[in-house]
């Protein structure tokens, strides 16, 4: 913990000090080498239910910084390595990390491979999650990039292959394919979500306490296809994920063991951006199966997804509108089955209706506000609030990020 | 009620996207470079990365101007982008490890001699300013 605090006021202090020498811009080391980054920093309070973490009290735990390096070794060769620390709650705790890290060759404008950490093309916006400026509202809508599963579905060690076949006058077809290992952190919400799964079930068999809770991901693969037609401005996309996850646990005196799979998360995405406006939809559906100490979890098909609306008034100042559902089960909208484990039956949804207002001070400036009221508590509110949670509830989020 | 309709239109035509004016930029490459004509989709799809090797089998080298009037007008009328999307474009796929920015020039000046020296360099300049230093690409 202080080890890596320390890492992060380093890589903090290296960040400013990049952003106050010479003019904001990209620092480009000669020809080959060029070095980017960002920073930024939220505060998020919540009332009802906490969310992420202690929001409730009002918390500052909501922060990214990112040194990016990139160097051109020859014209179809490049490497590039992102560093990132981030601070979202209970996750991340500001380590430094390695958020992608490539070696990328490209044959053709139909051919290239990364190999490396590579970040994966979930939806349209999976790959720029952790670039707060480049997204109008502060969190992506939850029922696709749900924060908790991050770490599950950020980036992988492996590779992909990508390229782009033009389709003449019908547009262009871009696709990406991946296959790796992810480094499941055990401070991620779905680890610490099947730890007190683990925990709960441990307690109803009288087996004891469960400590030690180590998360081992043994693959995730997927790809993503990406249709451009003609008309300006538009822009099709289809993806799909499966990844599996052992986890190892003392439970009492005995070992004990969980598994976790994703299966056919499927993200289905439209977007039409003008130059005013950017409408975005997307639709998801996708299989949990969890087994915990040798019981099967019911986890069924879940289901989810929103339309977002942003018009900007001027060119740098606009306003988002959101509106974002998700249910645990596709067949159980009213959440019955949450009744009969006798729980409430709002943590079978989630809808959040969400308005924000972004203002680009200038290329490198960015502040966003913007107010959620959400009903329902899926998506593992429960783990943020263990004494219990409200159907109703709402957020308010500010947050500045700085990129040069 | 009469002026409802009115208001409406007005509101309708306020929300509508700024209408392109006409552009007076020229797109350059290197006297070298066999290629003389290319589609306007072509063109975009080279300034968005996802055309990166000339026909000869060579990659394609960008060039962009910083900021102003050209750059302007070239990303609108070419790409059906302000300046702002297309600055986060390439933010994307800088920050997401897919790709590396183009390069940026001050001006016609710096883009004309960056062009010059690189055969494989496309970018875009005032029409005004062309000379035979590089070669202007018709577009269809």
């Amino acid at each position: 913990m202080k080890g890596s605090l320390s890492a992060f006021y380093i890589m903090l202090i290296g960040l400013v000090s990049l952003a106050a020498i010479g003019p904001c811009q990209a620092f480009d080391l000669g020809e080959r080498l060029s070095i980017n980054g960002f920073l930024s920093q939220g505060y998020i309070k919540s009332s009802g239910n906490n969310y992420l973490g202690d929001s409730q009290d009002g918390s500052f735990q909501l922060n990214e910084f990112a040194l990016t390096f990139n160097s051109a070794v020859t014209d179809n060769f490049r490497l590039g390595l992102q560093l990132l620390s981030r601070d979202v709650g209970a996750e991340g705790n500001n380590d430094i990390l390695i958020d992608w890290a490539v070696a990328d060759y490209r044959w053709h404008d139909w051919l290239g491979m990364r190999l490396g950490k590579v970040k994966l093309p979930i939806g349209l916006y999976n790959q720029g999650r952790d670039s707060d400026f480049l997204r109008p509202m502060v969190f992506l809508p939850q029922s696709i990039y749900d924060e908790n599963k991050r770490t599950l579905v950020v980036a992988a060690v492996g590779g992909s292959l990508y390229g782009n076949f033009s389709l003449g006058e019908n547009g262009d077809l871009e696709y990406q394919a991946y296959y790796g290992q992810v480094d499941f952190r055990e401070d991620s919400g779905q680890a610490r979500g099947l730890e007190q799964l683990a925990s709960r079930t441990a307690r109803m068999r009288n087996l004891g306490a469960v400590a030690d809770f180590e998360a081992d991901n043994r693959y995730v693969y997927g790809g993503s296809l990406v249709y451009t037609p003609p008309l300006e401005g538009l822009r099709f996309g289809v993806s799909y994920f499966a990844g599996k996850t052992d986890f190892d646990f003392d439970v009492g005196a005995a070992q004990g063991e969980a598994q976790g799979t994703m299966k056919d998360f499927v993200v289905l995405s439209m977007e039409y951006s003008m130059q005013k406006w950017t409408v975005a939809a997307e639709y998801t559906e996708q299989t949990g199966d969890r087994e915990v100490l040798g019981t099967d979890i019911p986890d069924g098909r879940s289901q989810g997804g929103y339309v977002q609306l942003c018009y900007h008034f001027l060119d740098r100042f606009g306003a988002s509108l959101l509106y974002d559902v998700f249910y645990a089960d596709k067949d159980d909208h009213d959440g019955s089955s949450f009744v009969a484990q006798g729980q409430p039956d709002f943590l079978g949804w989630r809808k959040d209706l969400g308005v924000g207002l972004h203002w680009e001070i200038n290329s490198q400036w960015l502040v966003k506000a913007e107010y959620h009221m959400v009903d329902g508590a899926a998506l593992q509110l429960p783990i943020f609030n263990p004494e219990g949670v409200e159907r109703d509830w709402n957020y308010f989020v500010l947050k500045t990020s700085f990129n040069f | 009620m009469v002026l409802l309709p009115n208001r409406l239109v007005l509101i309708f035509l306020l929300l509508l996207p700024a209408t392109v004016a006409a552009a007076d930029f020229a797109v350059v490459v290197n006297k070298e470079n066999q290629v003389a004509t290319l589609d306007r989709d072509e063109v975009k799809k080279i300034f968005l990365g996802r055309k990166t090797f000339w026909t000869d089998g060579q990659s394609i080298d960008l060039v962009l101007q910083a900021d102003g009037e050209v750059h302007r007008d070239f990303v609108r009328a070419i790409l059906h982008k302000s300046p702002r999307q297309f600055e986060m474009y390439w933010k994307l796929a800088l920050f997401s490890g897919t790709g590396i920015p183009p390069k940026q020039q001050p001006g016609d000046q710096a883009v004309k001699a960056a062009v010059a020296a690189n055969p494989k360099m496309i970018g875009y300049i005032d029409i005004r300013q062309l000379d035979a230093t590089v070669k202007k690409i018709e577009l269809k």
